[in-house]
């Protein structure tokens, strides 16, 4: 049996009275590449913010290979609202911020691409691998780090010859077309070492040739760095290309899970993206 | 008790004053959702006007002249200095009003020359001394805190509604979609200074009816504890303001008759700390919340 | 490679050519030339416009509470300084006060040993100043923006007060002056403290603490989302940067020879506020420079603006007290509104070597 690297069981995540994400169950195996589409706000991106701990989900639970990282299940009147075999019980909510899951080794990109736009494309990378750094404020000021600071360098150098930016490594950051704005990221969240990377919408404002390219992509990073990949996509080519399986979330609830092939006749999915009269 | 009394009888006085400064405040944050350093200077230039006006000229030109100039000061400070940061970054919004801070006192020390200018010429009536349940005051006391009120009331009304009051309102809401649906942006903007500074004018000639003189920076503590009083009631809400101010100028004006003076200012402060701290919205704010 | 090699080579040209001049001004003037205090007064002022800048313009914090820990620095520098037999006469309200020894006597007197105090007193200033930043910051660097501003901005407020208590007096003489304690004689001095302190914070900066803390100014969402602990990283800003105004508050007491609580208002915060903005914010040499520009020409080449004749323009009623600084209050103001970039923007001095032989290769490009 394959390894299990991302659960999520039962999250449900409310906004007043918005249910963004509405009891998502999911699991990612280890080297697996999953997509999650749905039309738009299916509450995809919701999701991954609570899988990443921007958000503390209103119910539910995510583990993290084999561990429980984040959890909270509401009790009193709210109980009714919650499913799954923990609703209802009183337990010590977990809500790690964001940088500690990060730390655990999960990473992501996002859809409307957050670089750090003043400064270089290499330092950009750099700056990511901050987390990971043993030394500490003190040996970084008076450069009792140097050994470390040379390996990240030549880290950086490595990452970015990876995502062909090494040409471009002292431009600004804002000053990238948008598809290398794109690449950039991913190299960014690379730099923070992670085993689980998600993906949100690499593909957005790319070109049909982009986004074959990144396809490519994205299947030889997994292999070079033992990836898990967990991606959010509406360039259908792309996803039916490279997934190994496929959420389907609507109205921020799953209606469909399997592979390409399945997902592709599924006439929930289709209905969904098409639209189906209201009495049908 | 007997002798809190006065302290009591001011405290109700200086926090009608501070009202009148932190609608200002509250009005600005509201709609730029910038910390207007400056108004406090405004204020106390208001005074000085004062102070020259009242000594060179009838009361009856005097006085409108002292709110006339105080409005002009507002309108000018805000399109000088404000209205071309509008799409700069807030940071520098409000550097800029530091700096007019810093440039209304330097301006205001070269033409008094540095020396506090001294009331000479009170305004009549409400500098009469009266007696109050015993303790002696001026009528001005008693004047404040009913005028605020009814200049609050007549705020109300405006804001609610006025066509301008409705556009204040729609832009403090949502700025860009005010702008989008058609309401004139600069000249809400510009009502809000304008209107601020009516206030803290007002404010100015019962705040400096109270005291000797006008120095320089008499304009900056009563602008920062305002401003405080803003944040204490829920920045961008008028009652929320007005009801801070009059709690803080009791508090402060108690804790100078229980013979802390030193801490008078330092408690406002601390207030400040804690209020944000425990309810960053104030006592009457509207949640904001931001999104990732 | 190469041109990181000529700007250290430029750099510390730079450096060694300042410290000359710092020795020749000690050579050739007296102390007490105005040359002399305004080059002191300067360099203060640049560490801690440099302290500021770390805040504001590197880890994006807009706090104004840097007059505040200042005065924590400065006081606790007269205090511990203080010769003993002189603080009868300083704490003659509090009967001599409460603290009955001195840094420097207590290491022995003499050169080495007055110095070896007096630094240690900068120290112990700086350290209290962090500590008290570590207290604050666990409150007050959850706010946003704006409120951060005045939180800190009260605090500083709230100290103030704290130090003019009566009931502190033995050990703060309350609103009554310091003074009494000893000094740098000479500039060189003054440039070697704040040279080597602001030399740290530049070292910070480059590290990879300094880049967490651009990646929170920049993005504090992707910085969070990359790893980096905001909540820690912040505090850490804010601790190092009170520690440096605390030192720095330290040696403007120094400079000053007399430590009155009243004078560490906001609006000293303000005007090192305005010194950063004039520079560059998230500019070390820009704040350096913009330090000695305004520190020089506000007290000492504008002054005739004050006294009546001004590059050689007699207008007695024009130029008058005051005129000076309103005169260059719309300065800033125009700078503030028009160059908001500042001197240097966000480059440093070394970077102005590396623009041209960019432009050569555009233009051989262009060919």
């Amino acid at each position: 049996m394959s390894e299990q690297v991302l659960k999520v069981e039962n999250v449900t995540m409310q906004f007043g009275g918005v249910v963004a994400v509405d009891n998502l169950n999911l699991e990612i195996d280890r080297g697996e590449i999953v997509a999650l589409i749905g039309p738009n706000g299916a509450g995809k991106t919701t999701a991954f913010n609570v899988v990443t701990g921007v958000y503390q989900p209103t119910n539910g639970a995510v583990w993290f290979q084999g561990e429980k990282i984040i959890e909270n299940h509401p009790q009193g009147k709210m109980k009714a609202l919650y499913k799954g075999e923990h609703a209802g019980e009183y337990t010590h909510a977990l809500a790690p911020t964001p940088d500690r899951i990060t730390r655990m080794g999960m990473a992501r990109t996002f859809q409307n691409i957050r670089l750090w736009k003043s400064q270089t494309v290499f330092d950009n990378v750099l700056t990511a691998m901050h987390c990971r750094t043993t030394g500490n404020l003190f040996t970084a000021t008076f450069r009792l780090n140097r050994k470390e600071e040379a390996q990240q360098r030549r880290r950086v150098e490595e990452l970015l010859e990876e995502v062909g930016l090494t040409d471009l490594r002292n431009e600004r950051a804002d000053a990238l077309p948008y598809g290398k704005q794109r690449r950039l990221e991913i190299a960014r969240a690379l730099a923070t070492d992670p085993k689980l990377l998600l993906l949100d919408e690499p593909a957005a404002g790319m070109n049909p040739q982009e986004t074959d390219e990144l396809t490519a992509f994205i299947g030889e990073i997994r292999g070079k760095f033992g990836l898990t990949v967990f991606l959010i996509e509406h360039h259908m080519d792309l996803v039916m290309d490279i997934s190994d399986r496929i959420y389907v979330l609507d109205f921020g609830r799953l209606i469909a899970e399997g592979t390409p092939a399945e997902i592709q006749n599924n006439q929930r999915v289709i209905d969904a993206y098409l639209g189906v009269a209201e009495d049908a | 008790m007997q002798e809190l009394f006065p302290y009591l009888l001011n405290g109700v006085s200086v926090g009608g004053q501070y009202a009148l400064i932190a609608i200002g405040y509250t009005l600005v944050y509201g709609i730029l959702r910038l910390i207007n350093f400056a108004h406090g200077d405004v204020f106390m230039v208001a005074g000085l006007v004062m102070v020259y006006a009242t000594t060179a000229m009838p009361m009856y030109l005097a006085l409108p002249l002292v709110i006339a100039a105080t409005v002009v000061l507002g309108f000018v400070i805000e399109r000088a200095a404000y209205k071309p940061l509008r799409t700069a970054p807030r940071m520098s919004l409000m550097i800029s009003a530091i700096g007019v801070s810093y440039l209304i006192q330097n301006l205001a020390f070269y033409i008094t020359g540095g020396v506090p200018q001294p009331v000479t010429t009170p305004i009549p009536w409400i500098s009469d001394d009266i007696l109050v349940l015993g303790a002696s005051t001026k009528r001005v006391t008693i004047v404040t805190p009913i005028l605020t009120i009814a200049l609050v009331v007549l705020l109300v009304y405006l804001i609610q509604k006025t066509k301008i009051g409705m556009a204040m309102r729609a832009a403090a809401r949502d700025f860009e979609t005010a702008q989008l649906m058609g309401v004139k942006i600069n000249s809400v903007i510009s009502m809000t200074f304008v209107i601020g500074s009516f206030l803290a004018a007002v404010g100015a000639l019962l705040y400096f009816t109270n005291y000797p003189s006008v120095a320089i920076t008499s304009g900056a503590m009563p602008g920062l504890k305002a401003f405080v009083a803003a944040v204490f009631g829920g920045i961008g809400s008028i009652p929320g303001a007005v009801v801070g101010a009059f709690v803080i100028g009791l508090c402060e004006e108690v804790i100078k008759g229980l013979g802390y003076t030193t801490f008078s200012d330092a408690f406002t402060f601390a207030l400040l700390i804690v209020v944000l701290c425990v309810k960053p919205t104030g006592l009457f704010g509207e949640k904001v919340t931001d999104k990732v | 490679m190469t041109r990181d090699r000529k700007k250290t080579i430029f750099l510390a040209a730079v450096l060694l050519v300042i410290l000359a001049a710092g020795v020749a001004v000690d050579l050739a003037l007296p102390s007490y030339h105005i040359a002399v205090k305004v080059i002191k007064k300067a360099t203060v002022y640049a560490l801690v416009a440099v302290s500021m800048n770390l805040l504001n313009g590197f880890t994006g914090l807009f706090s104004l509470g840097q007059a505040g820990f200042m005065l924590l620095g400065a006081v606790a520098y007269g205090v511990l300084t203080i010769p003993v037999a002189d603080r009868l006469s300083v704490y003659q309200y509090f009967d001599g006060g409460l603290i009955q020894f001195s840094l420097p006597e207590l290491l022995g007197g003499g050169t080495v040993g007055t110095t070896v105090g007096m630094l240690l007193a900068l120290a112990v200033g700086g350290i209290l100043s962090a500590l008290v930043a570590w207290l604050i910051g666990l409150p007050v660097l959850r706010l946003r923006s704006d409120y951060l501003a005045i939180a800190t901005l009260g605090f500083a407020e709230i100290l103030r007060a704290f130090f003019q208590w009566n009931a502190l007096g033995p050990i703060t003489n309350a609103s009554n002056l310091l003074r009494g304690y000893p000094d740098f004689q000479h500039v060189t001095s003054y440039f070697l403290l704040a040279g080597v302190l602001i030399a740290v914070i530049v070292l910070l900066i480059n590290s990879t603490y300094g880049r967490a803390f651009k990646a929170i100014r920049d993005d504090e969402v992707a910085a969070e989302a990359m790893g980096i602990n905001l909540a820690k990283h912040k505090r850490m800003a804010f601790i190092i940067s009170s520690f440096f105004a605390g030192v720095g508050g330290g040696m403007l007491a120094m400079y000053n020879g007399t430590i009155s609580s009243a004078s560490f208002k906001s609006s000293m915060t303000y005007e090192i506020l305005l010194i950063v903005v004039i520079g560059g914010i998230g500019s070390i040499s820009g704040s350096v420079i913009a330090s000695f520009l305004y520190i020089f020409s506000s007290e000492w080449l504008l002054r005739g603006l004050d006294s009546g004749s001004f590059l050689g323009i007699n207008a007695p009623g024009l130029f008058k007290n005051g005129f000076r600084m309103a005169v260059f209050s719309v300065i800033i103001m125009l700078i503030v509104l028009f160059f908001r970039r500042g001197i240097m923007g966000d480059k440093e001095l070394p970077d102005l070597l590396g623009r041209r032989p960019k432009r050569r290769r555009k233009e051989a490009a262009d060919k």
